[in-house]
């Protein structure tokens, strides 16, 4: 049985004297046992609303969020604190700065959902808890009483770790956690989130915009472009054989040591509007490279390619091999 | 390069004056930057690189004293200039783009109304020209429909339609060096691409020598011809981008670039530097600020004064073991 | 690390920073800016004024010795004597109480009832964020003054009820305050962070955004303090509320305010030196009180 199932999830907001915006639009996919599924997209794209969705903090407008074959997209968001389920999801956020309260100390913050969602017998095992939390992801003792202006990035990047496994979740979230960091302390965080996974058997999914770091860590990735899927598959060949022109122009603008911006593809104009947009046009239709009168007709829909990895573009095929 | 660069920066060193204490932000930096030439300055947080360029352009803020070294911009010594004098070079002869495009416009302006200021403060622009001399601005920074996009509000653009105006807004004068502080940090990776490649022709078209402040160094090796690396408040390495690459020679630029995250590696492979970076309100720093992390480090790397280098041409190290 | 190892000093201490760190903290802002100190040092006073006051003042301040009217300041009365021979400086020593006393309860009152009211609106929005608008809206059409008169009419000539009007008049202050803060935090990771932690709504609103909206809210109600003060005293002079012979600072320059032309200028001054001095304390006080509250001023 799968952690995780998204079926047709549509999340459309209203906006007024305008329509609806498709924020997410009949987004359909799996996560299983111990898999690391990465989600990667633009601005726009609708990944924040889908993390949103999955984490229950927002209430879908159609299709459904399935928890281990359970559906919990029916619980309203404002009550599924009080649910049983409420611990098997976390999520570790972006920004450590801003996603750790201030007037906590590192210890209230990793103690907070233990004390609200484990039953804890005293404060002594609180206590323990806490600093076993605390033990597996490498966070000294002696900076638990800090707080959080009193860390380091990294340090701050582990307490916001350590609070989100500290249930013991079975998926956990993680909203490009290592974004605001610098790049010598990314590498040890990454490789702490690799060594949780395989220690606590967690299934990720893994929200980043450095395609480097989704490719490293996830076996399945899913591209997002204005609320719909347009590719997913696995990780490495999903990267390095891009069957959707979205993907290939993501891929390719990645810059890279030693490459000299070879055969680029730059998406010209903007992405199109994700308010009450055509039904039957491709959303990537204006942008794209490849597009014909058929795209304006016919939205594509998510075809398997190869096994396993799937696009939504009537041309698509397993693309030439993009080096790297 | 020509012979007469034109930034030259010499054994700056620069301090801020805090509640907590003196923080010795940068330490005798050199740096120079020739006509028409990209230089990379690349670094992590705390490394100095963006005080460096405020420190160039005079904008520092009042608690931060030059306290020993010289700038000088074009054979002007930037440092003993008055204020009249660096107006005239702000904006017109040095312009600098910023990170967070959109808080760098005035959100209560038109973005035309921003052009239209700056050429009437540095180009002398009859009254009726001024609207079209920004509308062609706007188009060749390739901004779509230029003539709606004249009347709107920085909140009505999308971040990357926001950099494009702010290097309109920059190259607006024609400098002769554009300084881009993490231009593309927090834009999406193909707007980063179409923007980096708008400064890269916009810089070849007008010979005009630009100075890429990043912490990526993957971006920083596409499009610079140069990179400085910077750590703590130190220039550690400078060299031409493809030997650097090649063959760093400073145990902290080969640390970060292990550490960089790229198609081909593991997650295991993927390297770390330990530890923090030091204290610079400290008093008794190491000579070298990397001793404590480096695992090269020699005891006269603590003690006595860094030496120069030179292990290649245009190449300079700062170290007593470099690789 | 072996999980079966003794709990560490650290870990045993890592619940919540001790009294004693907050005492060091609190003298680390003192120091750090001679004006909060000073101001602290004026608002100690006056509090010792307030509790101490009966003990403190050399006469009793309602005892009425007509042979003695009006006399100037002299070694025996240092303030000087009013119309009714009572020295001035016992009864300004006394009004301490009765000026902190209504100023604190109406400044409390509004507080806690506009904080929580602004908090509501401004974490859930919608049609509480309209009522409770709408609400400050309509107190504030009210000038003060209009309304503590018709309150007394309605309700009676009393102190508790000026603490009532002073409290109403008060509270849309509040509640914008509030609002505006809880609105600019209500998006903050922690927030979410808090939510999924298994927080409801409305004790993430109360344990985890209210406690970072109290530093800003210090200023307001150091500020509003002496705007209290200002306006208790300003109701007793028309008359309202405080009732001779009770020592009320406001009183006491309305009292004064008939004899200036006659040239008894210190039965005016004096109570009105010393409500300027209580004003000015508590707008300096603004200040070092959200420097306290700041956690992130503890390095």
């Amino acid at each position: 049985m799968n952690v995780l199932d998204c079926l047709e999830l549509c999340k459309r907001f209203p906006v007024p004297r305008h329509g609806l915006l498709h924020a997410v639009d009949e987004v359909s996919f799996s996560i299983g046992q111990g898999e690391s599924v990465g989600l990667v997209g633009e601005s726009g794209c609708g990944k924040s609303t889908l993390v949103r969705l999955v984490t229950r903090m927002l209430d879908p407008t159609a299709g459904d969020i399935v928890y281990r074959g359970r559906n919990i997209g029916f619980i309203p968001a404002r009550s599924f604190a009080g649910t049983q389920f409420r611990p098997k999801i976390q999520m570790v956020f972006q920004d450590p700065a801003d996603s750790l309260n201030p007037r906590f100390t590192a210890f209230d913050a990793i103690a907070e959902p233990l004390r609200r969602l484990a039953s804890m017998g005293d404060a002594a095992e609180l206590r323990l808890q806490v600093a076993e939390a605390a033990r597996r992801v490498g966070l000294a003792e002696e900076l638990l009483p800090r707080f959080p202006h009193q860390l380091s990035g990294g340090q701050k990047a582990r307490v916001g770790i350590a609070r989100a496994i500290a249930l013991m979740p079975d998926l956990l979230v993680l909203d490009e956690p290592t974004a605001a960091l610098d790049v010598s302390v990314q590498a040890t965080i990454l490789k702490l989130l690799a060594e949780l996974k395989r220690d606590l058997g967690m299934s990720y999914l893994f929200v980043s915009h450095d395609l480097n770091v989704v490719r490293m860590l996830c076996d399945r990735v899913i591209v997002m472009y204005l609320g719909k899927i347009v590719e997913q598959g696995p990780a490495g060949e999903l990267f390095r054989r891009p069957a959707h022109p979205y993907t290939r122009a993501l891929v390719g603008a990645i810059p890279a040591i030693g490459g000299r911006r070879r055969g680029r593809e730059l998406l010209p104009g903007e992405p199109r509007s994700p308010i009450n947009p055509e039904p039957q046009v491709c959303r990537f239709y204006g942008r794209c490279p490849r597009e014909e009168e058929r795209c304006r007709r016919e939205a594509p829909p998510l075809r398997e390619v190869a096994p396993g990895h799937a696009a939504a573009c009537h041309f698509a095929t397993q693309g030439p091999r993009i080096d790297g | 390069m020509d012979a007469l660069p034109l930034l030259k920066v010499e054994n700056l060193s620069l301090e801020f004056r805090t509640r907590s204490g003196t923080v010795r932000a940068l330490e005798n930096v050199s740096l120079e930057v020739g006509k028409g030439e990209t230089v990379g300055i690349v670094g992590e947080s705390g490394s100095g690189k963006s005080v460096l360029s405020f420190a160039v352009l005079r904008i520092l803020d009042p608690a931060g004293r030059v306290t020993s070294g010289s700038i000088r911009f074009a054979g002007m010594d930037m440092l003993a200039a008055g204020e009249a004098d660096l107006q005239e070079v702000r904006g017109r002869e040095i312009a600098m783009i910023f990170q967070n495009p959109r808080t760098a416009l005035n959100p209560i302006r038109r973005v035309g109304a921003q052009i239209e200021d700056v050429l009437r403060a540095h180009a002398a622009t009859l009254r009726e020209d001024l609207k079209r001399r920004v509308i062609e601005t706007l188009a060749r920074v390739r901004i779509p429909d230029p003539e709606r996009r004249y009347a709107a509000y920085p909140f009505e653009l999308s971040g990357g339609q926001c950099q494009r105006v702010m290097i309109a807004l920059a190259l607006a004068c024609n400098p002769a060096l554009l300084i881009a502080d993490e231009p593309t940090t927090g834009l999406d990776v193909t707007t980063q691409a179409a923007i980096m490649q708008l400064v890269s022709e916009l810089a070849r078209e007008r010979h005009m020598a630009t100075i890429l402040i990043t912490h990526d160094l993957a971006l920083a090796s596409e499009h610079c011809d140069r990179i400085v690396v910077m750590h703590a408040g130190h220039v550690v390495e400078t060299s031409p981008t493809r030997l650097l690459f090649e063959r760093p020679c400073h145990p902290y630029t080969s640390r970060l670039i292990a550490s960089t995250p790229t198609p081909e590696i593991a997650i295991e492979s993927l390297a770390s530097i330990p530890g923090n970076l030091p204290d610079l309100r400290r008093a008794d720093l190491p000579s070298c600020r990397f001793y404590a992390r480096c695992d090269r480090a020699l005891d006269k790397c603590a003690a006595e004064p860094l030496p120069a280098l030179s292990p290649g041409p245009g190449r300079r190290v700062h170290c007593f073991n470099p690789l | 690390m072996d999980t079966a190892a003794p709990l560490t000093s650290a870990a045993t201490a890592a619940a919540r920073p001790g009294w004693r760190e907050t005492l060091a903290h609190v003298r680390y802002v003192a120091t750090e800016n001679p004006v909060t100190l000073g101001a602290f040092g004026l608002f100690l006073a006056f509090v010792a004024l307030a509790i101490l006051g009966p003990w403190l003042a050399p006469y009793d301040p309602l005892a009425s010795d007509t042979a003695r009217a009006l006399q100037a300041p002299s070694a025996r009365n240092w303030f000087g004597t009013d119309a009714l021979g009572r020295d001035i400086l016992s009864r300004i020593i006394v009004a301490a109480r009765l000026d902190f006393g209504i100023a604190v309860s109406a400044v409390l009152a509004s507080f806690l009832v506009g904080a929580a009211l602004g908090s509501l609106a401004g974490f859930f929005g919608g049609w509480s964020d309209r009522l409770i608008g709408r609400l400050a809206d309509t107190i504030m059409a009210f000038p003060l003054f209009v309304l503590a008169m018709g309150i007394v009419a309605a309700l009676g000539n009393t102190v508790a009820n000026i603490i009532l009007a002073t409290a109403i008049i008060n509270l849309p202050f509040y509640i914008r305050v509030a609002r505006a803060e809880v609105n600019v935090r209500r998006n903050a990771g922690y927030v979410d962070a808090a939510r999924l932690a298994g927080n409801s709504d409305l004790r993430t609103l109360a344990v985890h955004v209210f406690p970072n909206v109290l530093p800003p809210m210090m200023v307001q109600i150091s500020l509003n303090m002496g705007w209290a003060i200002l306006n208790a005293a300003g109701l007793s002079f028309i008359g309202l509320g405080v009732r001779p012979p009770e020592a009320e600072w406001g009183i006491m320059v309305a009292e004064g305010a008939t004899y200036i032309i006659s040239g008894e200028w210190w039965v005016a001054l004096f109570p009105g030196a010393t409500l300027m001095l209580a004003v000015f304390c508590f707008n300096l006080l603004g200040d070092g009180l959200r420097d306290i509250m700041d956690p992130r001023m503890r390095t």
